[in-house]
């Protein structure tokens, strides 16, 4: 049979690298071409913050209000960050291969010979760069709010952030396989685990507040659970009673192991999903 | 002799597809595809034709890798559909969902330039290409507005110049025409042959018969998802055992009819209109080419005044028409539907 080459594709690992960062843009020009839902998803981040902190405010003892005020705020505002990764790597990740599967550009990139985890880990990184940027405004607003948040053991804590940040990159790509099966029911899916783990993981309160019931049969094999409570744990200062779930060496590791395991495997079942797709023909169906 | 670029093995694809009633639901069985075999030739646009839902975009599917096969082999530019999917992607150009696929909030340049990327060309040669597409296609009017602004031609054109982006060997286009004006569509076949004068092998499937007669070298005709038949356009036409009609229409009185059936090779000769002193005569022969000269002969010899010959030659239609017994602008799902057979995608 005849060979003809490629045409004008140079497959080398620079191109490939070009092609991620294209991708990555690709999806930041998107966002930046829906200006209004770029502007009411910032607001609505601070609003969310403003609501829970004035909640929490509302129930300290009055006479130590800074202390406290700080020890809650920051207990919310580094749970909302991980809440601000999660959702988004969910919400989006899912919300974008199901708005290409309705437009068929899903189709167009399944033609294409780029790679299928660089285009899923593209998303997943303009997601996180655009979250990581709410994420600073959030802690500086609040901090404003309460003259300066505790950020103690800062950089073991970002390492925490970070390989949590790979574990979620790992639940977005299951979030792209599961709206592939289940295509807008994905959504309703995403909405119901964000609460999920808002209750189960502890985002806004601390484990305490958690029914022992609900701690010990769900919160603790969460792995997302552990992330919540070593960021905030160090980030606190380790206060006693902090962390609450296990000690802070066990939790690192079962984090690490986390964002190690995460992507990988979650990359194995989203190419099964792909191509049970390709055997159904559903790939494009909208 | 040119040497084979797409081939197909016995290919077949089967779908299980729900028949949803109330809140009832039975699997069916469709195949969509059957042992399909099939050669292209380097160098040649090959049309697949077949009216809608005959399984033309089940195989382009299958052939782009967007669909595994259910069994069967097939190959494309030399790599196997199944397990070098990646080398076969990287071999073509395609257009397939016409204006779908196209990222509507992008202008025509970003959704070129992104699409440039993810075929790995570099990034000086996207532009270089971009600006040639443009000239080519004359895309300037409208090539750095957002695609949510354009006709539905303005994007059946970008999604063919995504198609040429990468300058692949082979292109696969699944009915680009559809929803192109008639200058408009003229233009993209011209460009078509064009293409494959400068070395590209075209796939292009479509369900109108004159725009596979006009641009294909050979022809499959699928139908129910199996090729029925394949050739050049010529031969597929020459091996229908068929009569011909040409029609007359003038001043002909009922005696040169009557003269023109004594004709060797005339079938029949009937009057099939006759207004205000002028008629139609349509006449069948075994073969209109060698007898029209004898024909007018007739006519004129015999006082009648002809003003206008319609000669009606055989066309792939008629090749559809008569493999299948049923015109091509038919649906194949709903006769499949009406005859409890399986159909297509």
């Amino acid at each position: 049979m005849a060979h003809r080459g490629f045409g004008l594709a140079r497959v080398g690992l620079l191109q490939r690298l070009s092609t991620f960062l294209t991708m990555s843009k690709k999806t930041i020009m998107e966002f930046s071409r829906y200006p209004v839902a770029f502007v009411a998803t910032f607001a609505q981040v601070f609003l969310i913050i403003l609501m829970f902190l004035f909640a929490a405010f509302a129930f300290t003892t009055p006479g130590s209000e800074l202390a406290q005020g700080r020890q809650i705020a920051g207990v919310m505002v580094y749970g909302l960050i991980i809440q601000l990764f999660l959702s988004f790597t969910l919400w989006e990740v899912g919300f974008s291969v199901r708005e290409e599967q309705i437009r068929g550009t899903l189709e167009s990139l399944y033609m294409s010979p780029a790679s299928r985890f660089g285009s899923l880990i593209s998303r997943i990184f303009a997601i996180l760069l655009w979250t990581s940027v709410m994420a600073v405004f959030a802690v500086l607003l609040v901090s404003l709010l309460v003259n300066g948040l505790p950020t103690a053991n800062f950089l073991l804590a970002m390492v925490v952030l970070l390989f949590t940040i790979f574990g979620l990159m790992g639940l977005g790509l299951l979030m792209a396989a599961i709206t592939i099966r289940l295509k807008e029911s994905a959504q309703f899916l995403v909405s119901f685990l964000q609460f999920f783990f808002i209750i189960f993981a502890a985002m806004f309160f601390p484990f305490g507040v958690l029914p022992d019931v609900m701690v010990d049969y769900v919160s603790r094999y969460l792995p997302v659970a552990y992330s919540v409570d070593a960021f905030r744990s160090l980030l606190l200062g380790l206060p006693a009673g902090f962390p609450e779930l296990l000690p802070l060496t066990q939790e690192i590791l079962i984090i690490v192991l986390f964002g190690i395991l995460a992507p990988p495997v979650s990359y194995l079942l989203y190419k099964e999903v792909e191509r049970r797709a390709r055997i159904q023909g559903t790939l494009g169906e909208y | 002799m040119p040497e084979i670029i797409i081939r197909t093995e016995k290919l077949s694809k089967n779908f299980v597809s729900k028949d949803r009633k109330g809140f009832r639901s039975k699997k069916k069985k469709v195949e969509a595809l059957k042992d399909v075999d099939l050669e292209i030739e380097e160098g040649e646009i090959f049309g697949l034709l077949g009216p809608n839902g005959a399984g033309k975009t089940t195989l382009i599917k299958c052939l782009t890798t967007l669909l595994i096969p259910t069994s069967g082999r097939a190959w494309v530019n030399g790599f196997d559909i199944l397990t070098q999917d990646n080398l076969v992607r990287a071999s073509l150009g395609t257009m397939l969902m016409g204006e779908r696929g196209l990222y509507w909030k992008l202008t025509g340049r970003e959704n070129l330039d992104y699409f440039g990327a993810l075929y790995h060309v570099p990034k000086k040669v996207r532009r270089r290409r971009i600006e040639e597409l443009k000239e080519l296609l004359e895309l300037e009017e409208f090539l750095d507005r957002s695609v949510e602004t354009y006709s539905s031609g303005q994007k059946m054109i970008l999604a063919f110049a995504k198609a040429l982006i990468n300058e692949a060997p082979i292109l696969i286009l699944d009915e680009p025409t559809v929803t192109m004006d008639v200058p408009t569509a003229r233009k993209l076949r011209r460009i078509v042959m064009d293409l494959n004068e400068r070395g590209h092998t075209i796939l292009y499937t479509t369900h109108l018969m004159q725009e596979a007669e006009e641009l294909c070298d050979r022809v499959a005709i699928i139908d129910h998802g199996e090729i029925i038949a394949h050739g050049t356009p010529d031969a597929l036409k020459a091996s229908l055992v068929t009569e011909e009609t040409i029609t007359l229409e003038g001043v002909i009185p009922q005696k040169v009819t009557e003269d023109i059936r004594s004709i060797t090779g005339v079938k029949a000769a009937t009057v099939t209109s006759e207004e205000d002193g002028r008629t139609s005569v349509s006449i069948v022969t075994e073969d209109s080419r060698l007898l029209l000269p004898k024909i007018i002969e007739k006519v004129v010899g015999n006082g009648a005044t002809v003003d206008f010959i319609k000669p009606h030659e055989v066309t792939l239609e008629d090749v559809f028409i008569a493999k299948t017994g049923r015109a091509l602008n038919v649906d194949t799902r709903v006769v499949a539907e009406r005859e409890g057979g399986p159909s297509g995608r």
